[in-house]
């Protein structure tokens, strides 16, 4: 133990020395959610960029969720000891957009002299995180998208051979696995960025006016007038006859409903890959999301964190942060994150170097996001959702849904009370932004 | 004998040794509580770019909502719940624990554990049994005893989750405070009416609980708070006020609309009328209750 603890001093004394020798190398900090599993990706990625070069050193700190490490940073700007960079829910967006505390991860890289040309990038990923005439404000960190996830040798015990295109299809499958024993036939993992966000983007419908707020924050929402009903009624019929099982809210509760083989289905983001990987007992594929018929299917809508830099900080310190940035974006980091994570890549070039590898060939699921997230021609329907107060305004519609599936309220009257709660949050957000 | 000091000619001395704990009620309550209050008369966005201070707004946005008051009667639903079952588990478990005669620390150390658990921590493991698609406990439920039991969709499944969930972390609590009452009582007392032939009911009803009721009262007061105020950790990570609103009690909303939702003004607004209304309660706790106790001579 004393030598142990005698080692561990000479170390550090050791360490002291040489960074005083070698002239400390400028800190960069960089907060961010601890992300469990995936941490270790994280870590990776960081000591790659550090150890390539001298000048700048990241030091990364986990705070907790995506709401306290959002919690965390407000204090920090009150306090005048921002982070960095900090990584941001997508549908934090807004908010940070109108903080007065964000440097631009686009004006950044200029400023900074990287020529980059955004076109080599996966263009739906980028428009999440883009302001309406196309500039960049945070870089795409933990994007996934959600995607249909079945089981393979439950499909074999129906007799079904391949996954189902359309929703309709989707109900005569589920149908058939409920007769092949199957107690629940499918479930979802954040329902409402599925069956509302999703559905409406797919199917090229607007989710909110202002182009679902990207022009301004008199947005309302519109989806109780949309084909989004009709997808909600429709699932409170599946819901009768166990073809639906509500799983619970946001992610966690509809993967062990899946991997644990009770559900035959489950959309859920397609970052749930390494999870299901670890714990599912079948096999099991991904297939993109399904879409009406006689439709043809769009973009689907990402969703995930988001790398933003701060304002306050020094020139060098910038210099700094545009290196790890381009560090992060580069083809070997890009394809090594999304094999270790499940989260999608940013470039095209680390995806055609990923796809070289045969890397799909192996692992089919991990290609679906990215070719659903580029069906058809992104619109400025299908561009972002561009809205504040998201917490509130899902939470709200949330509990409308649960109470479809309980059926207290028909799918009509349930996102009439949605939309009404929610353009009351976003009048709200409007009011706090001093308009 | 009470020592007693008198400061009457020495009155810069009192307040000079007041003073470092006045300082730090000052900083952590008083400072805190009239931020809220002034907060609840503004609006503004989370990184203090604006601010307007805009009246009654809030409390108007607050009171009009209809499920506002969903969360009011679902509160007093919860709060009830929890603090009776809290606080008679409590007093049973040390009932028996006062009477076991063998093994009576391990009892003891087993009733006290859970209060150890993190309430997220337990919320995640309330989940963990008691979700319909694969909780263990919920299975049994619905195979072995054919009970339809779904928290997700049913409301009354999930407030009872709920309550059973919070309260039973506040049974440790109350059991240790329960024992060292039960303890505290002469046996002299408890043998003279077993001598005059009372039974064991009838020596709880007319000596135990009446000598207790001290510490009964108190733990009324410090459960009602706790129900009111400290289980937004166990709504969140078991229902987040769901299903459909059921469960969505008055500090939940605090919680999601302030730390969540990051709307200060409407945060601050509900936390100063659920202080109201606790404060309310405590002091018709202490007006009715409190005459009935008896306390020690």
């Amino acid at each position: 133990m004393r030598n142990r603890l005698f080692g561990a001093l000479a170390g550090m004394v050791a360490a002291f020395a040489a960074s005083v020798a070698a002239a400390a190398p400028i800190e960069i900090q960089f907060w961010h959610p601890t992300l469990g599993p995936i941490d270790d990706a994280l870590k990776q990625q960081i000591e790659s960029f550090n150890n390539s070069q001298t000048a700048y050193k990241v030091v990364a700190s986990g705070r907790g969720t995506y709401d306290e490490t959002f919690n965390a940073a407000i204090a920090g700007f009150r306090a005048n000891k921002s982070p960095h960079l900090l990584v941001v829910i997508g549908q934090g967006t807004q908010s940070m957009l109108l903080s007065g505390a964000v440097y631009p991860v686009q004006d950044l890289l200029a400023a900074e002299g990287y020529k980059i040309d955004w076109d080599n990038y996966i263009q739906p990923v980028l428009n999440y995180y883009r302001t309406k005439d196309m500039k960049l404000l945070s870089l795409p960190f933990s994007v996934s998208t959600p995607i249909l996830w079945y089981n393979k040798d439950g499909f074999a015990k129906a007799g079904l051979t391949r996954p189902p295109v359309t929703w309709d299809e989707m109900g005569e499958y589920l149908t058939k696995l409920r007769a092949a024993g199957f107690e629940c036939g499918y479930t979802s993992g954040w329902q409402q960025w599925v069956h509302v966000d999703n559905y409406s983007t797919i199917h090229d419908l607007p989710i909110a006016t202002l182009h679902n707020g990207l022009d301004g924050l008199a947005a309302t929402f519109t989806y109780n007038k949309t084909d989004v009903v009709k997808n909600i009624a429709r699932l409170q019929s599946w819901v009768a006859d166990g073809r639906y099982v509500y799983s619970g809210r946001q992610g966690s509760s509809a993967t062990p409903a899946f991997a644990s083989g009770r559900c035959a289905m489950m959309t859920h983001s397609s970052a749930v890959f390494s999870s299901l990987q670890a714990s599912a007992k079948f096999a099991f594929e991904a297939a993109p999301l399904p879409y009406e018929a006689g439709t043809t299917p769009h973009n689907s809508l990402i969703g995930g964190g988001a790398l933003w830099v701060l304002k306050g900080h020094k020139p060098e310190e910038y210099k700094g942060v545009a290196a790890f940035l381009a560090h992060l974006a580069s083809p070997d980091q890009q394809a090594k994150w999304h094999k270790d994570t499940g989260y999608m890549p940013i470039t095209k070039a680390a995806y055609e170097k990923v796809k070289a590898e045969g890397y799909y060939e192996k692992y089919p699921q991990q290609e679906v996001a990215i070719t659903q997230v580029q069906r058809g021609t992104p619109t400025l329907n299908t561009m972002t959702v561009r809205l504040g107060n998201a917490n509130q305004y899902v939470a709200a519609l949330e509990e409308e849904m649960e109470a479809v599936w309980a059926n207290k309220k028909t799918a009509q009257q349930a996102m009439d009370d949605a939309v009404r709660r929610g353009n009351e949050i976003l009048r709200r957000f409007e009011r706090q932004r001093g308009n | 004998m009470i020592k007693r000091v008198n400061f009457q000619r020495h009155k810069p001395l009192a307040f000079l040794l007041l003073a470092p704990q006045m300082l730090v009620l000052a900083i952590f309550v008083f400072w805190p509580a009239a931020q809220a209050l002034y907060q609840a008369f503004t609006i503004s966005d989370p990184f203090g770019q604006h601010s307007t201070f805009v009246w009654f707004d809030n409390f108007r946005d607050v009171l009009t909502s209809p499920e506002y008051f969903n969360s009011i009667y679902r509160t007093a639903i919860f709060s009830t719940g929890t603090t009776a079952s809290a606080v008679l588990a409590g007093l049973g478990f040390a009932v028996l624990v006062d009477r076991v005669a063998r093994g009576k620390s391990v009892y003891r150390l087993m009733i006290i554990w859970p209060y150890a658990v993190a309430p997220v921590l337990a919320g995640v493991l309330w989940l963990f049994l008691f979700h319909p698609i694969y909780g263990a406990i919920a299975l049994m439920l619905k195979q072995g005893f054919g009970i339809p039991w779904n928290p997700l969709l049913d409301g009354s499944d999930a407030m009872l989750l709920v309550i059973v969930a919070a309260a039973w972390k506040q049974v440790s609590y109350n059991f240790v405070f329960f024992l060292a009452a039960l303890q505290a009582i002469p046996r002299s007392l408890i043998e003279a009416a077993a001598i005059d032939g009372a039974g064991p009911i009838r020596r709880f009803v007319s000596i135990v609980f009446p000598l207790i009721s001290p510490t009964t009262f108190f733990l009324l007061v410090i459960n009602v708070v706790y129900a009111f105020f400290d289980t937004f950790g166990i709504i969140h990570a078991l229902t987040q006020g769901g299903p459909g609103g059921a469960t969505d009690i008055l500090v939940y909303k605090v919680y999601a609309d302030g730390f969540l939702g990051l709307d200060l003004g409407l945060s601050s607004a509900q936390s100063v009328i659920l202080m109201i209304l606790v404060i309310g309660l405590t002091a018709v706790q202490f007006r009715y209750l409190e005459r009935r106790v008896k306390y020690a001579q």
